[in-house]
C-alpha cells in the first residue's frame, strides 16, 4: 500500500551556495530536512537535503530582525529606559506574556520590572525566579554582558 | 531499561511523521501523505489582527492536532489524549505506559530543545516528537525533523513539555490504545478530500481558504505603500517562513497534498485524481516561485528587488489556480 517514491541522493556540503552567508558567520545545522517536491513529468518525490538557498535567506532575515531588536533593547539600557530585564527578555525572543508565563508574574508586574525603577525595587527571590527562567546567575542579571550576541549569530553550532 | 522496536522515519512535518510513525508500530502501513490527506491537512488563513512574531499569523494547514485527531477517527483508530497541570505527574505516567510497551507521541515548545535545529528554536509550542524508550534519566526520541533518533534528559523533557507561552502544551501526551488488523482507505480518503474542498472553498469567511489568498494578495500590494519598505520584506519574509515551515519543500504542504491525490488515484482507482495532483503539483511549483522571488526582497533592507505587485500577482494566480482544484474535488464520490 505504501508508495515507494524514489529517493534521490542528496548533494554533498560542499556544493551548497555560501555567499552571502559565510560573511555573516550564519551557521544553520547539518541536519538535513525530508521535502517532496514535484517535476512537471507529474512525479513526487521525497528529497533528503540541507536548506536550499531562498530558505536560507528568510531564516537568515528572521534572525536578523531579532537582533536588531536586541540592539534596540541595549541602546535604550545604555540610556537608562529600559532595565536589564528587558535585554535578556529580547535576547531570548520572549514577549511579556511569554515572560509573564514562565517567571509566574502578572503581565501588569513584569510591564514594571522592565523600568529601570521597577527593577531596581526587585527582591533578591524574585530576581532568583527571573534568573531561572533564563538559565543565568542573578549575578549576570544585574550586571548584562550587553555585547553578547542570540545564539544563532555567535555561531553555534549544534 | 527499556527500548521498543519503533522505527524511526524521517517525515516532511512533524504531526503526519508522527501519526504515519506510529501506526507503522502496529503494522499499519499508512504513509505520510495518505495521513496529511485523510486528516484534511491543507488549509490557508491570513489572520492581520493577531500578531505573532511582530507580523501577521499567516497559515497554510490546519490547526495543530487535527491531523492526528481526524485521521485516526477516519481510519477507527482508538487513541488515548491526556494532559496535565503536574509535571511530575504527566512524567510518572509517561513512564508506566511506555513500560507498559507503547511508544507515546508528545507535543513540545522547540525554544528548550536541546538537539533541535537552533536556527528553529523559536516560542513555537506545536512540535511532535515521539517517546520509544528510556534508560533511568535519559528517553529515547524520535523526531521526523531529524535524520537520526536521539537522546533527552528527564530534566529537558519536563521542560519542553511544560513550554509556555501560546498553545502552551501542558504535557500533552497521545498513543494508541487499538489498531484494527485492516482498514479501509477508500471512504476515508474521500471524506478527507470532501472536507479540504469544502475548507478551501466553502467557508464563508473572507480570511480563509482560497478567498483568504486572494485577501493576502490583495493586503500584498498595500504593503510598501503602508509600512514602508522594511517593515513589508519582513512581513513577506514572515509569509514565506511559514510557507517554508519546517519541510514543506517551501510550497506551504502543496507539495504532500499532490503526492497524496497521486496515491489516492491508486487506492481509488479514479485515474481523474491523477491529473488533478499534476495540476496541484503545478501549483505547488507557482507557491514555491514566489517563495523563491519573494525571498530576494528579504536579502537586503531598502529598495526590494521584485516589486510587491508582481509578487502579489503570483499568489492571486496561486489561489485562481487552487479554486479551480478544490471546485473539482468537490464532486469526488
Amino acid at each position: 500500500m505504501e508508495k515507494d517514491f524514489t529517493d534521490i541522493q542528496p548533494k554533498s556540503k560542499e556544493n551548497l551556495p555560501d555567499n552571502d552567508y559565510q560573511e555573516d558567520n550564519f551557521s544553520l545545522s547539518p541536519n538535513r530536512e525530508l521535502f517532496y517536491c514535484f517535476d512537471e513529468k507529474g512525479n513526487y518525490k521525497k528529497l533528503v537535503d540541507n536548506h536550499y538557498e531562498a530558505n536560507r535567506l528568510i531564516i537568515k532575515q528572521g534572525w536578523d530582525a531579532v537582533n536588531e531588536r536586541v540592539g534596540q533593547v541595549r541602546d535604550q539600557i545604555v540610556q537608562g529606559k529600559l532595565s536589564p530585564l528587558a535585554f535578556f527578555m529580547e535576547k531570548t525572543m520572549m514577549e511579556v506574556t511569554i515572560l509573564a508565563d514562565y517567571s509566574g508574574f502578572s503581565k501588569r508586574k513584569v510591564r514594571k520590572h522592565l523600568t529601570p525603577n521597577g527593577f531596581s525595587k526587585l527582591s533578591p527571590s524574585r530576581l532568583e525566579t527571573y534568573a531561572k527562567v533564563f538559565d543565568i546567575t542573578v549575578e549576570e542579571l544585574l550586571n548584562p554582558d550587553l555585547n553578547a550576541q542570540t545564539f544563532i549569530n555567535a555561531g553555534k553550532k549544534v | 531499561m527499556i527500548k521498543l522496536e519503533y522505527e524511526h522515519r524521517q517525515a516532511g512535518h512533524c504531526e503526519n511523521g508522527v501519526t504515519s510513525n506510529l501506526l507503522n508500530y502496529y503494522h499499519l502501513k499508512v504513509s505520510e501523505p495518505l495521513i496529511f490527506g485523510i486528516g484534511a491537512g491543507l488549509f490557508f488563513s491570513y489572520l492581520p489582527f493577531l500578531k505573532m512574531q511582530h507580523a501577521p499569523v499567516t497559515s497554510f494547514r490546519v490547526w495543530p492536532g487535527m491531523i492526528f485527531n481526524r485521521s485516526t477517527r477516519m481510519l477507527g483508530v482508538k487513541t488515548s489524549i491526556q494532559t496535565f497541570s503536574d509535571p511530575k505527574e504527566s512524567m510518572n505516567i509517561l513512564d508506566r505506559i511506555l513500560d507498559q510497551g507503547t511508544p507515546v507521541g508528545l507535543q513540545v515548545g522547540t525554544f528548550h530543545l536541546p538537539f533541535f535545529p537552533p536556527e528553529y528554536r523559536m516560542h513555537y509550542n506545536m512540535h511532535n516528537m515521539v517517546v520509544y524508550g528510556r534508560d533511568n534519566d535519559t528517553y529515547l526520541i524520535s523526531d521526523t525533523v531529524l535524520e537520526k533518533p536521539v537522546e533527552i534528559s528527564y530534566k529537558d523533557l519536563m521542560r519542553v513539555r511544560f513550554a509556555k507561552g501560546p498553545f502552551a502544551p501542558k504535557g500533552r501526551m497521545y498513543y494508541l490504545t487499538s489498531v484494527p488488523e485492516e482498514v479501509n482507505l477508500k471512504p476515508a480518503i474521500i471524506k478527507g478530500i470532501e472536507k479540504t474542498a469544502y475548507n478551501m472553498t466553502g467557508i464563508p469567511f473572507p480570511l480563509v481558504g482560497v478567498k483568504g489568498i486572494r485577501f493576502m494578495s490583495r493586503q500584498m500590494r498595500k504593503w510598501q505603500k503602508k509600512y514602508g519598505d522594511e517593515k513589508a520584506s519582513y512581513y513577506l519574509g514572515q509569509v514565506l517562513r511559514m510557507e517554508e515551515e519546517i519541510g514543506t519543500g517551501g510550497a506551504g504542504f502543496r507539495y504532500i497534498y499532490g503526492a497524496f491525490l497521486n496515491e489516492a488515484a491508486d487506492v481509488l482507482n479514479q485515474d481523474w485524481l491523477k491529473e488533478i495532483s499534476i495540476e496541484m503539483g503545478v501549483t505547488a511549483n507557482r507557491w514555491r516561485e514566489f517563495s523563491y522571488l519573494g525571498s530576494r526582497n528579504c536579502k537586503k533592507r531598502g529598495k526590494p528587488e521584485e516589486s510587491y505587485d508582481f509578487l502579489a500577482g503570483i499568489v492571486y494566480d496561486c489561489a485562481a489556480k487552487e479554486e479551480a482544484i478544490f471546485k473539482k474535488l468537490r464532486k469526488i464520490k
